[in-house]
C-alpha cells in the first residue's frame, strides 16, 4: 500500500480541506444565529463559536501533520509533486490488490444489508441472507455448516432480544 | 450438528410465535421523554409508564432523547408511524410552544393528549444569597437590568417561563444562562455560578426543607406547605396585581399521539391512563414529588390547552423570546 | 449503629430469592457490557421496567448488579475482539488486545476482571466515608472547569493513544468534538450541520459512532483474503500469576481508585472518562511509558479499577444532592425515585440506612461480577478460537441491532456504516480512534460550558485565570502540549552539556 509519509500527505491535506469548510460553516452558522428569530449578536456567545475554534485548531494542527510528512527524515519523503505523482501510480495498483477488492466486496455487502435490505424485508430474513451470503462469500466453510450457522445464529439473536429482553427489532 | 439445526429451528419458531398476535398491544410500546433521565418529566412519566402498562398487559419502555428543549425527541414520535407503539411524554409548555419557536408546523391540536399533572415554578436562591424575599429579587433586577443571572433548564423549559414571569412583573430582563437540564441548572445554583433558579418545586423541594437553599416565592395561587414549618409563600402575596395574569404557572405533564389512531385503541389508552391516574403507588408518587394529579382526558386536555398554550405563546411573544406571531397558528390571548 | 444497617441489609442481601436476583442481574449485565452496542445505561434502562414491580429492596439489588456487570463486562470484548463493549471500556483494549494476541487472552481478563472488582469496593468504601467532602469538591466545578475538564480528557486521550504521535491523535479529537456540533446546538437550539435533516438535527448518537469505529476495522480485517487464517491460542487464566501482577501494583489500583470516583462525582463525566485518566496516570508515573499500548498488564489494570471506581463516584451525588454522577447513574436515580426513596440532602433522615443498604450490595455485586465474569469468560475466551470469518458476520448483525436499540430508529444503524467507514480511513492512516469517542461525547459539554460561561462573564476570559482548579487545569494542558512538543527534552539536553 502507499507508503506511510504519502498517507500522511493525503490524509492531512483532507484535513485541511475539512477544517477550511468547518471554520466556514461555523461562521454561516453564526450568522444564521445573529438574524431573526435568534438574534445572537456577540461572536462570544454564538452557538458558531465552538465550530469556528474548532475548524482553525484543525487546520492547524493538519498542516503541522502536512509539512511533517515533508520533511525529510529515515523513511523517506517526497516534495510535494512527487507525492502527487506517487499517488497517481498508486491508483491503478488499488485494483490488483486482492485483500483490498475482498475487504470493499465485504464492505458493499454490509452496505446492501443496511440500505437495503434491512429496509424492505422482515428484520430475520433479511438478517438471515447476509449472515448466508456474507459466509459463503468469506468461504467461512463447507455449504451446510454456513446454514446451520446461519440459522443457528439469526434464532438466537432473535431469541435473546425479542422474548429475552422484548426488545422489538426492525 | 443436529442440535444446531433443531436449535436454530426451534429459535425461529418462537420468534415468529411473537409476530402473531393480533389485537393491541402486541409488543411493548415506547414512551419517548424528550429530556435526561432523572427530571420531573422523566419520572412522571415513568411512574405513569409502569401504572398504565399494568393495565395495558405490556411493558412501556421509557426512551430518553433529550435535545434542542425537548424538540428532537418530540419530533422523532411525531415522525413515527401511528401506530400506538411510539408515544411522548413532554411538559405542555415546551411542547405548546414548539409552533412559535419554529421547530414545527403542527400544533397541539393535532395530537391526542392526556394531562397528568401539575408542578408550580419556584423561585429559589443559594443560601448565602443577599435575596431574603422575592420583593429583593425582582427590585434588584429592576435596579441592573440585565446583570441579574437566571439558570433553567433552557429556553422552552418550565424554568425559563418561571424567569420570564418574573420578568413581566418585574418590567425589567434579567440574564438568561441556558443548563442542559433541572439538574445542572441546579448544581449551577449550588456552585454559586448564577443569582437565581426558577425551575420546578418538584426538583428541589428536598433541598428547600434541609435549608440548602433559599425559596423565595412559588408560582402558584396558594402558599405550598412542604414540611411543618417550612412554607414558600405564593408570588400572589407580594404582587397580586401584576401576578394574576400569570399564575398558576408551571409544567404540565400529560402522554401525547399524534391523531390518526383507531377509536379502538384510543379507548384502551383512555382506560389505562384512567386507571393509572388513579393507581395509589402513581398517586403516592405525586404526593413524594409536590405534583398536583390532574387527570384529563382526550377532550377535556384539548380544551386546557387552548388557554394554557395561549398564555405561554404570548408569554414568549410579548418577552420577545420569539419572533413568530402566535396568531398564524391561531392562538388566542388569554 | 452503621454496622446495624450493614448487618440489616446483609441480612435482606442474602436472602435466597434476592441472590438469585444478583446473580442473574449481574449476569445480564456483564452479557450486555460484552456486547458491543449494548451499553450499560440501556442495561439499567431495560431493567428498571422489568424490575419496577419487584419489592423494593429486589429490585434495587438486580440494578445494581446490571450497572456493575455492565460496566465490568466490557472489557473482555475490548480484550479479545479489540471492540470496547461499552465506551468505558475504550481504555482497556490498547493493552488488553496486545496481550490476547500474544496467547495471554485469559489472563488480561483474569486481571481486568480483578481490577473492576477492586475499583468497586474501594470506591464503596469511599461512598461510605467521604460523601459529604467529596460532594463539596464536585460542586467546585463550574462551566469554565468542566470546559477545561473536557480539553483536558481529549488532550490526554490524544497523547495516549498516538504513539509518539500527538497530533494525530490530537486531530482525532478535534474531529470527534466536531462531529458533537452536529445537530440543534442546546443552548440556543440554533440548527448547526444539519442540512434540514430531521435525524441530524437529533445529534449523532455516540454508541453507533463507537461501534462504527472500533468495529469496522476488526470486522473488515477478516475480509482479507490473504493469510488470516490466523487463529489465536486459547489461554488459562494463571490466577496465581495474575493476582501477583495486581498486588504488585496495588498503588496503582488505589490511585486509579481515587480517580475513578473522583472523576464519577463530576455531574457529566463518567466512567468513560474515568478509565482514561487513570490510565494516563499510571503511563505518567510509569518508568518504562513506552510499554503502554504493548501489553503491558498495569495499563490494563489502571483503566479497569478507574472505570469501576466511578460507579461508586457517581453514586455519591445521587445520594446527596439528587444529582447523578454519570449516564447510568442517571437511570439508577429515576429508579430510586419510583421506588419511593428521596435522594438528596433529606436522605440520611429519611431512610438512614439507604446509603449502606446500597454499599452492601455494590460489594456484593463486585464478587459475584468477579466470579460470574471469570465463568462467563471461560466461554467467551473461546470465541479466540472461532474463524474470524464465521464471527464477524454475526458480529455485525450485533452492531446492527445494537444501533438500532438505541433510539429505534434505522438512521442510527446508517450512521453507524458511515463511522465505519471513518474508522477504517483513520486505521490507514494510524489515527487513532479513542479520541475521536471521547471528542464526541465530551463535545457538548465542552461547547456549552464554553459559551455558558462567556455568556455569564460577558465574553471575557479572564475568570478562567482566577479560579484555582481551572488554573491547575490549564499548566497541566500547557505541561502536555510542550512536552509534546519536546520542549522538555531539549531543556534537558541543553542543561547536560552544561553540567558536564
Amino acid at each position: 500500500m502507499l507508503p506511510p509519509r504519502n498517507r500522511d500527505f493525503v490524509f492531512s491535506a483532507a484535513l485541511v480541506a475539512l477544517g477550511v469548510y468547518a471554520t466556514c460553516e461555523g461562521f454561516a452558522v453564526y450568522e444564521r444565529a445573529a438574524a431573526p428569530p435568534f438574534k445572537i449578536e456577540a461572536m462570544s456567545v454564538s452557538p458558531g463559536l465552538f465550530p469556528i475554534i474548532l475548524g482553525i485548531v484543525l487546520v492547524i494542527l493538519s498542516v503541522l501533520l502536512l509539512i511533517k510528512s515533508l520533511i525529510p527524515e529515515e523513511g523517506g519523503s517526497l516534495a510535494p509533486g512527487e507525492q502527487l505523482a506517487a499517488l497517481a501510480a498508486w491508483l491503478p495498483t488499488l485494483f490488483r490488490n486482492r485483500d483490498l477488492i475482498n475487504m470493499g466486496i465485504g464492505v458493499a455487502i454490509m452496505g446492501v444489508y443496511v440500505f437495503g435490505l434491512v429496509k424492505n424485508l422482515p428484520y430475520w430474513a433479511a438478517s438471515l441472507i447476509f449472515v448466508l451470503g456474507m459466509l459463503l462469500f468469506l468461504r467461512a466453510g463447507p455449504w451446510w455448516k454456513v446454514i446451520v450457522i446461519s440459522l443457528a445464529s439469526v434464532g438466537g439473536v432473535l431469541l435473546l432480544f425479542q422474548v429475552v429482553f422484548r426488545a422489538a427489532l426492525p | 450438528m443436529k442440535k444446531f439445526v433443531a436449535a436454530g429451528l426451534l429459535a425461529m419458531a418462537a420468534s415468529s410465535l411473537a409476530f402473531g398476535a393480533d389485537d393491541w398491544p402486541s409488543k411493548n410500546i415506547n414512551l419517548t421523554v424528550p429530556y435526561g433521565a432523572g427530571g420531573t418529566t422523566d419520572l412522571t412519566a415513568r411512574a405513569l409508564a409502569n401504572a398504565m402498562g399494568k393495565d395495558l398487559g405490556v411493558t412501556i419502555n421509557v426512551i430518553n432523547t433529550p435535545g434542542a428543549g425537548g424538540s428532537a425527541g418530540s419530533l422523532n414520535v411525531q415522525n413515527a408511524p401511528v401506530d400506538g407503539y411510539t408515544m411522548l411524554a413532554n411538559g405542555m409548555l415546551a411542547f405548546a410552544t414548539m409552533p412559535v419557536n419554529g421547530y414545527t408546523e403542527k400544533t397541539f391540536r393535532e395530537w391526542d393528549v392526556w394531562i397528568a399533572t401539575y408542578a408550580p415554578n419556584c423561585i429559589i436562591v443559594p443560601k448565602d444569597s443577599p435575596y431574603n424575599t422575592i420583593q429583593d429579587l425582582i427590585n434588584d433586577i429592576k435596579k441592573r437590568p440585565g446583570q441579574v443571572t437566571a439558570g433553567t433548564a433552557g429556553i422552552g423549559s418550565g424554568g425559563f417561563f418561571g424567569a420570564e414571569t418574573v420578568k413581566a412583573i418585574a418590567g425589567a430582563n434579567y440574564k438568561h444562562i441556558p443548563y442542559a437540564g433541572g439538574g445542572p441548572a441546579l448544581t449551577g445554583l449550588l456552585a454559586g455560578e448564577v443569582d437565581f433558579v426558577p425551575q420546578l418545586l418538584a426538583e428541589y423541594k428536598d433541598l428547600i426543607i434541609a435549608g440548602k437553599v433559599k425559596a423565595l416565592a412559588v408560582l402558584a395561587a396558594e402558599d405550598i406547605t412542604l414540611a411543618p414549618g417550612v412554607v414558600v409563600p405564593s408570588i400572589m402575596k407580594s404582587y397580586p396585581n401584576e401576578a394574576k395574569k400569570f399564575v398558576p404557572m408551571g409544567e404540565v405533564t400529560a402522554i401525547l399521539l399524534p391523531k390518526g389512531l383507531s377509536e379502538d385503541k384510543l379507548k384502551k389508552i383512555d382506560k389505562a391512563f384512567d386507571v393509572a391516574t388513579k393507581d395509589k403507588a402513581f398517586l403516592d408518587f405525586c404526593a413524594a414529588r409536590s405534583f398536583e394529579v390532574i387527570p384529563k382526558g382526550r377532550a377535556e386536555s384539548q380544551q386546557f390547552l387552548e388557554g394554557f398554550a395561549g398564555k405561554a405563546v404570548y408569554i414568549l411573544y410579548d418577552g420577545g423570546a420569539v419572533s413568530i406571531d402566535p396568531a398564524k397558528f391561531n392562538f388566542k390571548r388569554p | 449503629m452503621a454496622w446495624q444497617y450493614i448487618g440489616e441489609a446483609m441480612g435482606v442481601a442474602l436472602q435466597p430469592y434476592n441472590l438469585l436476583v444478583l446473580v442473574l442481574s449481574t449476569g445480564v449485565g456483564l452479557v450486555m457490557g460484552i456486547l458491543p452496542g449494548l451499553s450499560a445505561t440501556m442495561a439499567i434502562a431495560l431493567l428498571t421496567g422489568i424490575t419496577f414491580n419487584f419489592p423494593t429492596q429486589s429490585a434495587l439489588i438486580s440494578l445494581i448488579g446490571v450497572y456493575v456487570g455492565a460496566i465490568s463486562g466490557g472489557c473482555q470484548a475490548a480484550i479479545l475482539l479489540n471492540i470496547p463493549g461499552t465506551p468505558a471500556s475504550a481504555a482497556t483494549a490498547l493493552d488488553g488486545f496486545p496481550l490476547a494476541r500474544r496467547g495471554e487472552g485469559g489472563l488480561a481478563i483474569f486481571i481486568a476482571t480483578s481490577a473492576s472488582c477492586l475499583g468497586t469496593l474501594l470506591s464503596v468504601i469511599f461512598v461510605l466515608t467521604l460523601t459529604p467532602l467529596l460532594t463539596a469538591f464536585a460542586l467546585k466545578f463550574a462551566s469554565w472547569e468542566f470546559f477545561l475538564l473536557s480539553i483536558f480528557g481529549i488532550l490526554i486521550c490524544g497523547t495516549l493513544t498516538a504513539q509518539g504521535n500527538a497530533i494525530k491523535g490530537w486531530i482525532s479529537g478535534v474531529l470527534g468534538l466536531l462531529v458533537a456540533q452536529v445537530g440543534l446546538d442546546s443552548v440556543d437550539t440554533v440548527a448547526r450541520f444539519t442540512y434540514g435533516n430531521v435525524n441530524l438535527m437529533a445529534t449523532i448518537q455516540l454508541i453507533p459512532v463507537m461501534i462504527g469505529l472500533f468495529g469496522f476495522p476488526e470486522i473488515v480485517k477478516a475480509f482479507k483474503v490473504s493469510g488470516s487464517e490466523e487463529v489465536m491460542s486459547l489461554s488459562k487464566f494463571e490466577m496465581t500469576k495474575g493476582l501477583c501482577l495486581v498486588g504488585r501494583h496495588i498503588l496503582a489500583v488505589i490511585r486509579s481508585a481515587f480517580i475513578g470516583v473522583g472523576v464519577g462525582i463530576i455531574p457529566g463525566v463518567g466512567e468513560d472518562v474515568g478509565g482514561w485518566l487513570s490510565y494516563w496516570a499510571s503511563k505518567a508515573r510509569s518508568k518504562l511509558p513506552e510499554s503502554f499500548g504493548t501489553g503491558n498488564p498495569l495499563g490494563i489494570i489502571s483503566a479497569e479499577t478507574g472505570n469501576n471506581a466511578c460507579i461508586g463516584g457517581a453514586i455519591i451525588p445521587i445520594m446527596s444532592l439528587a444529582v447523578p454522577g454519570s449516564a447510568p447513574a442517571a437511570v439508577l436515580l429515576a429508579a430510586f425515585f419510583m421506588h419511593g426513596y428521596r435522594p438528596g440532602p433529606l436522605l440520611l433522615t429519611e431512610s438512614p440506612g439507604f446509603v449502606y443498604s446500597i454499599s452492601v450490595y455494590l460489594v456484593l455485586a463486585s464478587i459475584a461480577m468477579w466470579a460470574l465474569a471469570l465463568l462467563v469468560a471461560k466461554g467467551t475466551v473461546r470465541i479466540l478460537r472461532v474463524n474470524k470469518k464465521i464471527l464477524m458476520p454475526i458480529i455485525f448483525m450485533l452492531c446492527v441491532i445494537g444501533s438500532y436499540l438505541i433510539n429505534y430508529n434505522m438512521f442510527d444503524v446508517k450512521v453507524m456504516f458511515v463511522f465505519g467507514l471513518v474508522g477504517l480511513a483513520m486505521t490507514a492512516v494510524k489515527v487513532p480512534a479513542a479520541p475521536f469517542l471521547l471528542g464526541v461525547i465530551l463535545g457538548p459539554m465542552a461547547d456549552s460550558n464554553l459559551r455558558r460561561a462567556l455568556r455569564l462573564y460577558d465574553g471575557s476570559f479572564a475568570t478562567m485565570f482566577q479560579r484555582p482548579i481551572c488554573v491547575f487545569f490549564l499548566i497541566v494542558i500547557a505541561c502536555m502540549i510542550l512536552s509534546q512538543m519536546g520542549v522538555f527534552r531539549r531543556l534537558r539536553k541543553k542543561k547536560a552539556p552544561e553540567a558536564a
